[in-house]
């Protein structure tokens, strides 16, 4: 194995490379199937629409609601809803009270500052409104309205209307509010006899949570018809046209794997795919993705990004530990227990110095945990090691890093800010973020989660799964949470993270500074947001052995003793956590009073931090764990999320050329699946602002970044401003 | 001697104007008389029955109106002007007297079972739970009686309703003679040409506590439940057993009391709403008259009463009303049902008087 030039990724003979396998590759063509929807998507079989009769059918079916969307157009311009009230004299209410509403739970929890409207139509079919309202603290409503305009004799149909806050589109630099109509209850015509008329209680299904989901999830039964948000047309139609190239792929292979086993390799399935960095690396220079340096510059700076933990001996070493011992497993994969330790060569670059494999890597040794060390004088073993280190590393980012710290970490702000904020100008400069995330977890939970790839792919079970998300919720809290620090001038991500985050630590200050005025006249929904972000966030969770090694004997941080431990991008666990029915939770809450008057500076500061880390894991955080996949798990032989036992007596330590190690076919072109669609279809890009949901604000502030990103290797316009894949 | 004024000079601004105006008043007058055809042909003729207030008690005395300087001159309140008037204490809808129940007095300012110069009706409670005869209509519609349940849906719609029926319901009073009555409804007032709006109330000549108010228990049942409470010991007929043995011992003495608004041209409607009271501050309640009952009738001659709003003399009456929904419409659709009332005792004098509420276990009817 050579010495290889450092930085490689920096270096101008692998530009081409970097630059080549990041861009997209040939879109859909007319001819190929359709697509029916994002949540049609599966590891075995999308549902394509391929048939030309049934795409006939379509076409004539999307004619159709193109005909019912032209005419509910004319229909609206003929009889446009009209902001105009018709009323002499408020003479009468219409009242009720808004609810969340699932049948056993939520029932009596009240909707707060949810828009209301009281509309009549003529019996020629244009608008009236009545009145209009907002939903108190305690989900009461009140519209005064005439009855005499009611009861006009060319008025037939009464509704009540309720309106969510929809997302917003930032014109002349100014964010317009949409409203979106969400529900609408019929009102008698002859209910109404002046004074009031209650509508009681109206329970909504309005971004419930799941109750039967420890983690803070939202409920979707049918993606189609009540998820509580629906993905931009423009997002659909980008997955669409860049996704079907590679869904048609790993169709065929999925085809000839079942119909001709034996005339099918690795070598195909991988070569039908577009090319990855590892790949093209390859050919510019053999072995260069296997050397140490690679190795290093990975794990610093690629995919895995990874925690770097002081050796307590020796503050020049630094450990990093995949650990799934304690979790439930099958036997078919290895999983061993891994300890990577990292020494810092003369350029800044990590270097691994020893990797210890706790864990069966070998059929006979089911049932037992030998732990093995290997260092770089180990010749193929070490090659071994590094790959099982490599996949460990994959499967823990793709598992702790992208699902839950930014997916289901983005989802539980999001539910709690589209249950609270209505009126809160925090609306404008959350929602853009949050949006989409719970539609991209609801089918992950089908295709990834539970029985899907992660359980097919690698040892974990549904259960272990389980057990691990949500262990790893339970160390996320906003609270004084900064980005990793650098170990060294070599670590970009550190640095490109750093810089991002002052990015978006002076955007979020600078809005919340200059909207304070009607942050403060909302302070109830942030009051509100805060206690259901915290009720219902994950136990609070710190496994045995960091109790040992960085609490006293009290159970209180012990910040001496810890000096080995890195705590950034980390929860800080020198604060006390909230207590919610007697369980620990472990988010932070944002403030303890509902009352604008008694709100502290400290408060502010909580609203500040918890808006910057919800912008950053939704955005950047996520972008870097996702984007990369294909570049560092786009290679099946280089790395996967799960290898096998082997065919050999070395068991998984075998050669690469073992392909009893490697995933089997059909998990291989799923795999290359994964990391193509997870890498290549991206939408929602802060800088393209596609959905023109942006701040302006933000992008002039990241913009005003760009050359210092680039200098750093890193370019702002791959930044997503959403977790929507 | 007050002189005539028309009804029409007592409107507030109207909502309606022209066409509309006399459209409301048409669709008004439609659906007091189909109500009353209604109400005439069913419940007077075919199941010769009251609307409401079936269950009830009559007795006779006397009243005398008082010298008051503080209420406005009209003729007919004459001070120490004596009356031989007739009352009847009723219980409304159901005819258990233990269950909770809004309860009445009417009062005829004559010994006569129709005739006479002046006639009132009042019920418990400072405000009623309809408001016109939309609402009205609308509380008959939701008339869905069960087990001594009644009204779920009309209270679930109208806080109004719920508001009305709390404030007005007593449950087990002990004795109808320590109850306070009101008209709630205004009706017009004219004193020496001056306009004003009278809402008439009546109480216990000497200071009393009332009885029967809705406890905290009590407001915690839900308002549609008129049922009577697990382990009742009272019987169906209690209260009118009670009244009868009270008048058999010593006379009872009732105070008729008048609360009076002076009518300005930009009064809201809202004056006439009888869902919400007058401002005692500004409009107290003055005494009118003293009311001595001293004889109760017996269930045939208490049956054949029968009140009507049309017994007023002049310079008191009934406010004009410009539609359904006008508050007013109320006692609008009162005076226009005498067609009711009078087949109603006629089919008793026909057709004989029903019989008496048995004291049997028959509860919650």
């Amino acid at each position: 194995m050579g010495e290889y030039q450092q930085p490689i990724e920096g270096n101008e003979g692998f530009r081409h490379c970097f630059e080549t396998t990041t861009v997209n590759y040939s879109k859909r063509k007319i001819y190929h199937p359709k697509l029916k929807s994002f949540n049609d998507l599966e590891t075995e079989k999308s549902a394509l629409v391929r048939n030309p009769l049934v795409r006939i059918a379509n076409f004539f079916l999307d004619l159709y609601w193109a005909i019912v969307g032209m005419l509910s157009a004319i229909l609206h311009w003929l009889y446009p809803k009209k902001p105009v009230i018709h009323c002499r004299d408020k003479n009468s209410q219409l009242m009720g009270r808004l609810l969340f509403g699932q049948k056993t739970f939520d029932m009596d929890v009240p909707i707060h500052h949810m828009h209301v409207e009281f509309w009549g139509r003529t019996w020629l079919g244009s608008y009236r409104c009545f009145g209009s309202s907002t939903s108190d603290e305690n989900g009461y409503f009140q519209i005064p309205f005439d009855l005499y305009e009611c009861h006009k004799w060319y008025l037939g149909r009464f509704r009540l209307e309720i309106y969510h806050t929809g997302y917003h589109k930032y014109i002349d630099q100014k964010a317009t509010n949409d409203y979106i109509l969400f529900h609408k209850t019929k009102v008698k015509k002859q209910d109404l006899i002046g004074l009031e008329l209650d509508m009681g209680n109206i329970n909504l299904f309005y971004w419930e949570y799941d109750y039967t989901n420890p983690l803070a999830r939202v409920i979707i039964k049918d993606h189609n018809k009540d998820a509580p948000e629906s993905y931009p047309s423009g997002r659909l139609k980008s997955i669409e046209h860049q996704f079907i190239p590679i869904e048609i792929i790993k169709d065929k292979h999925l085809a000839e794997i079942k119909l001709m086993r034996n005339k099918i390799d690795l070598e195909e399935i991988q070569n039908d795919y577009p090319i990855n960095l590892t790949q093209c690396l390859e050919k510019k220079q053999l072995g260069i993705t296997r050397s140490d340096e690679w190795f290093g510059e990975r794990f610093m700076n690629g995919m895995f990004a990874t925690d770097f933990d002081k050796d307590p001996k020796d503050p020049n070493l630094y450990w990093t530990h995949y650990h799934w011992n304690s979790y439930d497993k099958t036997t078919n994969y290895i999983m061993p227990d891994v300890d990577i330790k990292f020494g810092l060569n003369t350029k800044g670059f990590a270097m691994p110095l020893e990797i210890s494999l706790t864990g069966a890597l070998h059929k006979n040794e089911l049932g037992k945990t030998p732990k093995r060390t290997f260092t770089p004088k180990d010749g193929s073993q070490w090659m071994a090691a590094k790959r099982i280190a490599r996949v460990s590393a994959a499967l823990y980012t793709e598992i702790v890093h992208h699902l839950c710290i930014t997916h289901y970490n983005t989802e539980q702000f999001s539910i709690a800010a589209h249950r609270n904020l209505h009126l809160s100008a925090l609306t404008n400069l959350l929602f853009p973020h949050l949006k989409s995330v719970t539609l991209v977890n609801h089918t992950s939970d089908r295709i990834l989660t539970g029985d899907g790839y992660i359980s097919e792919a690698t040892a974990l079970t549904p259960k272990g799964m389980g057990e691990l998300t949500l262990q790893t919720m339970g160390t996320q809290d906003w609270k004084n949470w900064i980005p990793i620090k650098p170990i060294s001038d070599q670590h970009t991500y550190a640095h490109i993270s750093n810089l991002f985050w002052d990015v978006v630590c002076q955007y979020v200050d600078e809005f919340i500074d200059e909207n304070k005025e009607n942050i403060l006249e909302n302070w109830f929904e942030v009051y509100r947001f805060s206690n259901d972000l915290v009720e219902h966030s994950a136990p609070y969770f710190l496994c045995n052995y960091l109790t040992k090694m960085i609490l006293d004997d009290k159970g209180e941080y012990d910040a001496k003793k810890a000096s080995w431990y890195q705590t950034s991008r980390r929860m800080d666990q020198s604060i006390k956590r909230p207590m919610v029915n007697g369980e620990l939770k472990s988010m932070s809450k944002i403030t303890t009073t509902p009352d604008p008057k008694k709100v502290t500076s400290d408060d502010i500061n909580n609203l500040k931090q918890a808006c910057s880390f919800m912008i950053y894991h939704a955005s950047f955080g996520h972008t870097w764990s996702n984007s990369k996949q294909y570049d560092d798990i786009g290679e099946v032989l280089y790395c996967s999320l799960g290898l096998r036992f082997g065919s050999t007596e070395e068991g998984a330590l075998g050669p690469e050329s073992d392909l009893e190690i490697a995933p089997d076919l059909k998990r291989s072109t799923q795999m290359m699946w994964w990391s193509n669609m997870l890498s290549k279809t991206g939408y929602g890009y802060i800088t393209k602002n596609e959905d023109q949901d942006i701040n302006p604000r933000f992008i002039a502030l990241l913009e005003a970044k760009r050359k210092a990103f680039k200098t750093l290797g890193f370019d702002i316009d791959t930044i997503q401003s959403r977790t929507n894949i | 001697m007050t002189k005539k004024v028309k009804t029409s000079q007592i409107l507030v601004k109207p909502h309606y104007k022209g066409i509309r105006l006399f459209f409301g008043r048409l669709v008004l007058w439609l659906y007091t008389k189909t109500f009353t055809l209604g109400l005439t042909l069913i419940g007077s003729l075919l199941f010769r029955s009251r609307m409401s207030h079936y269950n009830a008690i009559g007795a006779s005395g006397k009243v005398t109106i008082l010298d008051n300087p503080k209420l406005p001159p009209h003729p007919f309140f004459e001070a120490n002007k004596s009356f031989d008037c007739r009352i009847r204490h009723g219980s409304a809808s159901f005819r258990d007297d233990a269950m909770r129940a809004v309860r009445s007095i009417s009062i005829k300012f004559a010994d006569t079972a129709y005739k006479s110069p002046f006639d009132l009706e009042l019920n418990t409670g400072k405000v009623a739970l309809f408001w016109s005869v939309a609402s009205f209509m609308r509380f008959g519609v939701y008339k869905k009686t069960k087990y001594g349940i009644q009204y779920h849906q009309y209270y679930k719609n109208y806080p109004a309703g719920v508001r009305g029926a709390q404030v007005g319901m007593r449950r087990n009073p002990t004795s109808f003679s320590n109850l306070h009555y009101y008209s709630q409804t205004p009706l017009f007032y004219i004193s020496e040409e001056v306009k004003h709006y009278a809402k008439y109330r009546v109480v216990p000549f000497y200071e009393q506590e009332e009885t029967g108010i809705l406890d905290d228990y009590d407001m915690t049942i839900p308002v549609e439940n008129q049922r009577i409470l697990p382990g009742e010991q009272r019987t169906r007929n209690y209260l009118k057993e009670e009244y009868q043995k009270r008048v058999a011992q010593k006379e009872v003495v009732y105070k008729l009391q008048v609360q009076l608004h002076k009518a300005q041209p930009d009064d809201s409607e809202e004056i006439f709403n009888c869902c919400r009271e007058w401002d005692l501050k500004t409009h107290p309640w003055l005494d009118l008259a003293k009311i001595e009952i001293n004889k109760t009738l017996n269930w045939k001659d208490s049956s054949l009463l029968a009140f009507s709003l049309n017994n007023l003399p002049k310079g008191l009456g009934v406010l004009p009303a410009n539609s359904i929904y006008d508050y007013n419409s109320l006692n609008y659709m009162r005076s226009h049902s005498e067609m009711a009332r009078i087949s109603r005792v006629w089919s008793y004098k026909v057709f004989g008087v029903p019989g008496e509420i048995p004291d049997d276990d028959n509860r919650n009817e």
